[in-house]
């Protein structure tokens, strides 16, 4: 015990007077109640205004953005505050940027302009070397001044024999309208055709065809009878305006799947996003303190870079891969657990679940039950919630069929509990889609400030982050050794936020607006306690994982 | 399709010439059945030069709907193929003309069968489909190689 008592997150506990006893005697017995109280501890008031004139300060740089140019944009906060020990003790503090593919093509346009004075060949054409050399203008430049005419014309912007004149049949590179023409490659009489300065010519339609397949795979794009290159511009003459636009953006696309130390898409669906990492090197250290670079893309997704997983902590990269692969694996046993609707413990009638709070209160009879275990809720909400340890059956069975059955009831009740949290996330999440209308309702019926209404968003991004922390932490508990003692002290912990989480959860099922403004206070209060509970929870992961209590087999 | 059909008309003319290019290497370049031009079958003579001269190697050839513009699906069939840069099993050939990304809708069946010739020629054990050939080509043993050819095209299995 005296080894990890001076460890942060056991400090936090004891941080302030309300929460000490408390604390104490978690650590004693395990009777106590431990609740969120409506007290206001005041400095917890603080550090919640502060994220709302951070939320300004953030929208100042976002006007900015578009006029920083070959500066790379302002890293977009975490919201993670300046907290110093929430990224863990010393880690660098990695700074990168959320482009668009379209942002990065504009980047490369810029380098093609300052490299222009230098090739003196048109733009276009350094464009096309530039893609050529996957956007790597150093290569580019290597290669030019060793060997330009030679690279000319193996990119195909130079015909091998144009030097002699030879076969220079006066072509000029673009559309023709003929009276009649057999197209070598459709064998059709066709009245509109492209030819280039090597002299093949063949049909639009053909060309389209050909050109359209090729527009997703981002490389240079020929003439369909020898090597020479087709431009931007009479792609677009081909195929109709902005049509090379896809050529580049393919282009771009795979730059930044070959780049993948230091750029990655944005995981989730329909995200154009990219996160630019500017020095990955430093992740390493991340790797080796068992903590994980989370990044928040433009449109708010926040993700870990290295896994491309959602914010894990307190489950490192490993432990996130290990878990998901077991779960695929068991999945298949264990789709009963997903499902969204229960039965009310007492009178069986169905009932689904629509906030996240796991406070179920049956429709028909009234009976109040925990959503996870579909026990009583009586002593959930008043003392720890006891339905978030494992609780081994004390029999001793010693044959490995028995440990085997076991080991896969402790995995099925933690995936259960890992799968609750998410279900609840994931409809806390959707309560959170319509709070820009709370707001304004707030705006409109109880006349309050935008400012003002902000402290419904952060209370749910509070709450959205505890519930992942809470989830991600039945992951590192399946994995820790049940017998150490640091592992009892993070499931206290698990305890904890999840009381406390459930509180908040509670607290955001309230629809009337002015009921809101009336318990604004109790959202701050509540929102900072969860805030402080994950907090001390991720510390307490890291440490089981960095003392090697948690650890996955393979 | 009138792509094909002319492609068609061509080849009858070039087997039928004599004297080309291809008297050495093309046995028979033929649709399947003449009223199916989207199915074809091939024989080539194998190289001189290399472990496959002496034998006839068949291939099948599948003209996909929006041809030229994609290449023609070929394949060893329907006997096994020992080369490297061949799927033992399947037949199916690793050479970058027939991919998508390098297939000019300028070449025709003959520029395939062509191909296919140097690559018996030039095996790549760089990029194997046949672990087992590419290793003894590593190896530089060229023994072993024309005798492991001559054991399958003998009726090893
Ligand atoms: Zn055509
Ligand atoms: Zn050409
Ligand atoms: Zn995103
Ligand atoms: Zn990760
Ligand atoms: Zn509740
Ligand atoms: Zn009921
Ligand atoms: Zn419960």
């Amino acid at each position: 015990m005296s080894e990890v008592e001076s460890d942060s997150y056991l400090s936090l506990v004891y941080e302030d007077e309300l929460y000490d006893n408390e604390s104490m005697e978690l650590y004693e017995s395990q009777t106590t109640a431990v609740h969120c109280t409506d007290e206001i501890p005041c400095h917890k008031f603080e550090s919640l205004q502060s994220y709302e004139s951070e939320f300004d300060i953030e929208d100042l740089q976002f006007d900015e953005e578009d006029e920083s140019e070959d500066e790379p944009l302002r890293e977009q906060s975490t919201h993670t505050l300046d907290k110093p020990s929430l990224d863990g003790s010393n880690l660098p503090n990695l700074r990168y940027e959320s482009l668009t593919t379209d942002d990065i093509f504009q980047r490369m346009l810029q380098r093609v302009d300052h490299l222009q004075p230098v090739l003196s060949i048109p733009a276009e054409d350094i464009l096309l070397l530039m893609q050529r050399f996957d956007w790597s203008e150093e290569r580019l430049l290597e290669d030019w001044t060793e060997k330009a005419d030679e690279l000319l014309i193996g990119s195909g912007l130079k015909r091998v024999h144009e030097a002699d004149k030879e076969g220079e049949n006066g072509l000029v590179r673009g559309i023709k309208h003929r009276e009649s023409f057999t197209c070598p490659i459709c064998c059709e009489d066709k009245t509109e055709t492209f030819v280039m300065e090597c002299g093949h010519e063949y049909c639009t339609d053909c060309y389209k065809h050909y050109i359209k397949d090729l527009l997703n795979q981002g490389n240079i794009i020929t003439c369909m009878g020898c090597s020479l290159a087709l431009k931007n511009e009479d792609i677009d003459l081909i195929m109709g305006s902005a049509s090379s636009h896809k050529l580049m953006d393919s282009s771009i696309r795979s730059f930044v799947t070959k780049h993948n130390r230091n750029y990655k898409w944005c995981p989730y669906a329909d995200c154009k996003c990219i996160i630019h990492l500017f020095d990955a090197s430093s992740l390493e250290e991340y790797t080796r303190l068992h903590c994980s670079k989370f990044v928040t893309c433009k449109s708010n997704h926040s993700f870990c870079f290295t896994c491309g997983y959602e914010m894990h902590a307190p489950a490192d990269c490993s432990v996130v891969s290990a878990w998901v692969k077991k779960a695929k694996k068991e999945s298949e046993n264990l789709n009963w657990v997903l499902a969204h609707t229960k039965e009310c413990p007492k009178c069986s009638v169905n009932i689904e679940k629509n906030g996240g709070c796991n406070h179920m209160v049956c429709s028909s009879c009234k009976y109040e039950f925990c959503w996870i275990c579909g026990g009583e809720w009586a002593p959930h909400g008043n003392s720890y919630y006891q339905c978030t340890v494992y609780k081994s059956d004390d029999d001793k069975g010693k044959s490995d069929k028995d440990d085997l059955r076991k080991t896969l009831k402790r995995y099925t009740f933690y995936y259960r509990v890992f799968n609750e949290h998410e279900v609840s996330a994931k409809l806390d999440w959707k309560l959170g889609q319509n709070i820009g209308h709370k707001v304004r309702a707030l705006q409109e019926s109880v006349g309050v400030s935008w400012i003002e209404g902000q402290f419904l968003p952060e209370s749910l991004k509070i709450l959205n982050e505890g519930r992942t922390a809470l989830k991600w932490s039945f992951a590192v508990a399946f994995y820790s050794d049940p017998s150490h003692n640091l592992t009892k002290i993070f499931a206290d912990n698990q305890l904890l936020l999840s009381n406390a989480v459930e509180d908040l959860s509670q607290l955001r099922q309230i629809q009337d607006p002015e009921t809101i403004m009336q318990r604004k206070t109790e959202f701050y209060n509540k929102a900072g306690y969860v805030e402080n509970r994950t907090h001390a929870l991720m510390e307490c992961g890291r440490d089981l994982l960095r003392k090697g209590i948690c650890k996955t087999k393979d | 399709m009138s792509r094909i059909v002319k492609e068609y008309k061509k080849i009858k003319k070039v087997l039928e010439g004599h004297g080309e290019a291809f008297e050495n290497l093309i046995v028979q370049l033929a649709p399947v059945n003449e009223y199916d031009l989207l199915s074809w079958k091939a024989t080539i003579r194998g190289p001189s030069d290399t472990p496959y001269n002496g034998f006839s190697i068949g291939l099948t050839i599948k003209i996909p709907s929006d041809y030229p513009i994609s290449p023609p699906m070929v394949k060893f069939e329907p006997y096994k193929m020992p080369h490297c840069n061949v799927n033992f099993q399947t037949g199916e050939i690793c050479l970058d003309i027939l991919t998508r990304q390098h297939w000019s809708p300028a070449w025709d069946l003959l520029h395939v069968l062509k191909a296919i010739e140097q690559l018996l020629q030039e095996p790549v054990p760089e990029s194997p489909l046949n672990v087992d050939i590419a290793n003894i080509l590593k190896e530089g043993d060229r023994t072993a190689y024309t005798g492991l050819v001559r054991y399958y095209f003998c009726g090893g299995t």
